[in-house]
């Protein structure tokens, strides 16, 4: 009698591993689309056979879990791979965006305006004793010192929007970090029962960790617990456990207001400032961009207006103007910089100037008007190679935008390799544990038949029964 | 290798937007017919670029110099000739003065004309362009001679950029066409409006000593208007030289800035159609690619 019921049990147990087959397919098909999903497998086992009459007899099958496609080397190549990947990504972004300050379409560029400046300059020889020429080249003058202050303040802004920018993805890695603990909490709780794996929730931690790879460089290594243990730039321990430090931003003293990357201490223990311990993800990318990139293009743009400034003056220093300027020398065209690291954003005309058009000064003879030599001088000026003895003003704006290209172009190149190389890992991992719409399909047939053939059992076990019963009469 | 539906989504998605961003390219590239519109599409080309245009624009300004300076030494130029007009006729009368024949009334007669040419002489010593006068140097809104012949210019030279690293005189220092120099004086010469106030004595005076003097010291003067004139002279044919260089640096730089900065039309309209046949090939590979499922057979 028992042997039947026996039977039945292996039917039922048949029928609820097939339903769970059944349910997993569906998750699977229901979660197809869904980012960092892996698919998920019933993994059935056959229970140990019974003893009976000195044969080995089938005792039919169970769910011992449900495991998930998950491929953990290749998991760490991707989080590896998204490293530099984040890193060339957020450098070519902010790249680009100061990329139009230089724009070859711009209008009132600093190359347009120096050869604006220059050719009012050469005007103003042809007629030095002319109105509205003489305005004309205090109005293209003051063009070209507009010209240095909108190059100034435009890398300003870009500086600032990093600025901003490090700040947000600082507050998202901290809010990744507080979400692994509290996921790793999670996890610990779900797999104590044993034979539980917490697929979902581990595919939810798997993200994070991705996520957080591209914007900071972490190492991390799984507990025997199950739980994630996450270390960050210069060794610091960003999530143990449950437990999660905090990351933020803040002011710092040496770089000019602009935001450190600072670590809470543990328990008590001091703050660490990460700063200078970032070397890969997005955020080091930000910084570099930050402090050495557009810091390094505004010091050759004040290199620049320093030198025009300089050597204009001193040209224009040795001439006489017109009428109540025309006996006495020794007057600047520009305002003599203060500081020569902000030269571009000081660069204005000398108050004279700019109250009369007769203190431009061109001619090296007092009381007289049609002396241009001065003025040539000062047209000599734009050919002279005045920048490290090597280049004109235009040449060296030339190559300060060509170089600047050049660093586009190559980061452009660098991103692109690595984007390929992370597009390939995730077609790995894709094929891994992505959900095919066809295998599920495949799957459900499958179930279905199984359960068919389940339930037949039942039934072939029911009629069975009836048999035995029936053959009391 | 297993593929997954999410990867032939992906492969769809990225060959669309691969190609859809080749094509907009493309379509940027033929709607603007240039082949550089950032700096990152060629550092290279830019930076020359720059220093291109500058050039162009710096040639385009000296020719702009030139026109200026022509103007300016032309009119110099008819000023000489009108002086040596005025001084030939002075010597005409001078020769036809000095003849026996006439007497003092005649003479006192061509004395009122060259009062007249006199007066001309120093008008055009004073001749101006643009309001500048053309033989006063540096001075050049005060007139070159006073009435009595008074130098009033100073020595300055007008230069002018006329091509790279290259300046060029454009007014003539013409103390030396209204004064005398000393080693002149040294030999007896006087200045020209003196010549001609001599001459103008000697006929009121009725002397044709001094009428005979004057005629020398007019072939004198004749001959230093000439040399001056000739001077201009040589000083235009530079100017024309330049002009024709300053124009031909900017043929030759435009070209070059077409060959780094132009699309080439031919081959962007090409390549704008087959990036767009590309792009179509790939929407309809997308759609086939994506309607074959198990689940369409499972009915």
């Amino acid at each position: 009698m028992s042997g039947l019921f026996r039977t039945l049990n292996i039917g039922s147990e048949s029928l609820s591993v097939t339903r769970m087959g059944v349910d997993t397919a569906g998750h699977n098909i229901a979660n197809a689309q869904v980012e960092g999903y892996s698919r998920q497998r019933v993994n059935v086992k056959a229970r140990e056979p019974h003893q009976k009459g000195g044969v080995l007899l089938g005792a039919g099958a169970y769910a011992d879990s449900i495991d998930r496609a998950h491929d953990q080397w290749n998991e760490k190549q991707l989080n590896r791979a998204n490293q530099s990947a984040g890193a060339s990504a957020a450098r070519l972004s902010a790249l680009k965006s100061i990329e139009g300050l230089f724009s070859p379409d711009l209008q009132a560029g600093v190359d347009v305006e120096i050869t604006n400046f220059f050719n009012a300059a050469q005007d103003l020889s042809n007629f030095p004793d002319d109105v509205t020429v003489r305005t004309s080249f205090r109005e293209s003058a003051k063009g070209l010192t507009q010209s240095f202050k909108r190059v100034d303040s435009g890398l300003e802004r870009e500086r600032l929007d990093l600025n901003q920018k490090v700040a947000f993805e600082v507050a998202a890695i901290d809010d990744s970090m507080q979400q692994i603990a509290r996921l790793n909490l999670q996890i610990r709780e779900q797999e104590s029962t044993p034979g539980s794996h917490a697929n979902d929730l581990r595919d939810q931690r798997d993200r994070l960790l991705r996520d957080m790879t591209r914007k900071i460089d972490i190492h991390y290594y799984e507990n025997q617990n199950g739980m994630l243990c996450v270390r960050g730039p210069g060794d610091s321990m960003l999530v143990d456990g449950v437990m999660a430090t905090h990351l933020y931003v803040q002011p710092s003293s040496e770089n000019g207001g602009l935001h450190d990357v600072m670590i809470e201490g543990a328990e008590g223990g001091m703050d660490f400032n990460l700063t200078r311990h970032l070397d890969n993800g997005e955020i080091s990318a930000m910084m570099e961009v930050r402090d050495k990139v557009i810091p390094g293009l505004t010091k050759k743009n004040n290199q620049l207006a320093a030198s025009m400034t300089q050597s204009i003056n001193e040209v224009h220093r040795q001439g006489f103007g017109l009428r109540g300027f025309q006996e006495v020398a020794g007057r600047n065209l520009f305002k003599e910089p203060g500081n020569l690291d902000r030269a571009a954003a000081e660069m204005t005309l000398d108050d004279a100037i700019e109250a009369s058009t007769d203190a431009i000064s061109f001619a090296s003879t007092p009381m007289a008007v049609g002396d241009n030599i001065v003025g040539n001088q000062l047209v000599g000026l734009k050919e002279s190679k005045i920048l490290d003895g090597r280049a004109s003003f235009t040449q060296f704006y030339s190559d300060m935008v060509g170089g600047f290209g050049s660093q586009v172009v190559r980061a452009e190149h660098v991103n692109e390799a690595e984007e390929i190389l992370v597009k390939d890992l995730q077609d790995r991992r894709e094929s891994v544990s992505g959900v095919s719409l066809d295998e599920e399909a495949t799957n459900l047939m499958r179930w279905q038949a199984n359960f068919a053939a389940s339930s037949k059992l039942i039934t072939t076990v029911d009629e069975m029964l009836d048999t035995v019963l029936s053959m009391k009469r | 290798m297993r593929v997954t539906d999410r990867h032939r989504y992906d492969i769809v998605g990225s060959r669309v937007e691969g190609s859809k961003a080749q094509n907009a390219k493309d379509l940027e590239t033929l709607s603007t017919l240039r082949r550089i519109n950032k700096v990152s599409d060629d550092p290279t080309g830019v930076a020359a670029g720059i220093n291109i245009k500058d050039r162009i624009a710096s040639n385009i300004q000296f020719q702009k110099n030139v026109e200026f300076s022509k103007g300016m030494l032309e009119r110099s130029e008819t000023a000489l000739g009108g002086m040596q007009e005025n001084l030939m006729r002075l010597k005409e009368l001078a020769i036809g003065m000095a003849n026996e024949t006439y007497d003092h009334s005649s003479r006192l007669a061509a004395s009122a004309e060259v009062k007249e040419i006199l007066k001309e002489i120093v008008q055009l010593g004073n001749t101006t362009f643009n309001n500048r006068y053309v033989f006063s140097g540096f001075r050049s809104n005060t007139p070159a001679i006073s009435m009595d012949g008074k130098f009033l210019g100073d020595d300055g030279a007008v230069m002018l950029q006329v091509g790279e690293s290259q300046f060029q005189q454009i007014s003539i220092q013409s103390r030396d066409l209204f004064e005398s120099t000393s080693d002149e004086r040294a030999a007896g010469h006087s200045n020209m409006i003196d010549t001609v106030e001599e001459l103008l004595s000697g006929l009121q005076n009725n002397s044709k000593d001094s009428i005979r003097f004057a005629i020398g010291e007019l072939d004198f003067q004749l001959d230093k208007a000439a040399s001056f004139q000739a001077k201009v002279g040589s000083v235009v044919t530079g100017l024309n030289g330049a002009t024709e260089r300053a124009s031909r640096n900017v043929d030759m730089d435009k070209t070059t800035l077409s060959s780094v900065f132009d699309a080439d039309i031919f081959e962007a309209s090409s390549d704008f159609r087959r990036s767009e046949a590309v792009l179509q090939s790939t929407l309809l590979a997308s759609t086939k690619l994506l309607q074959p499922s198990l689940l369409n057979f499972l009915q």
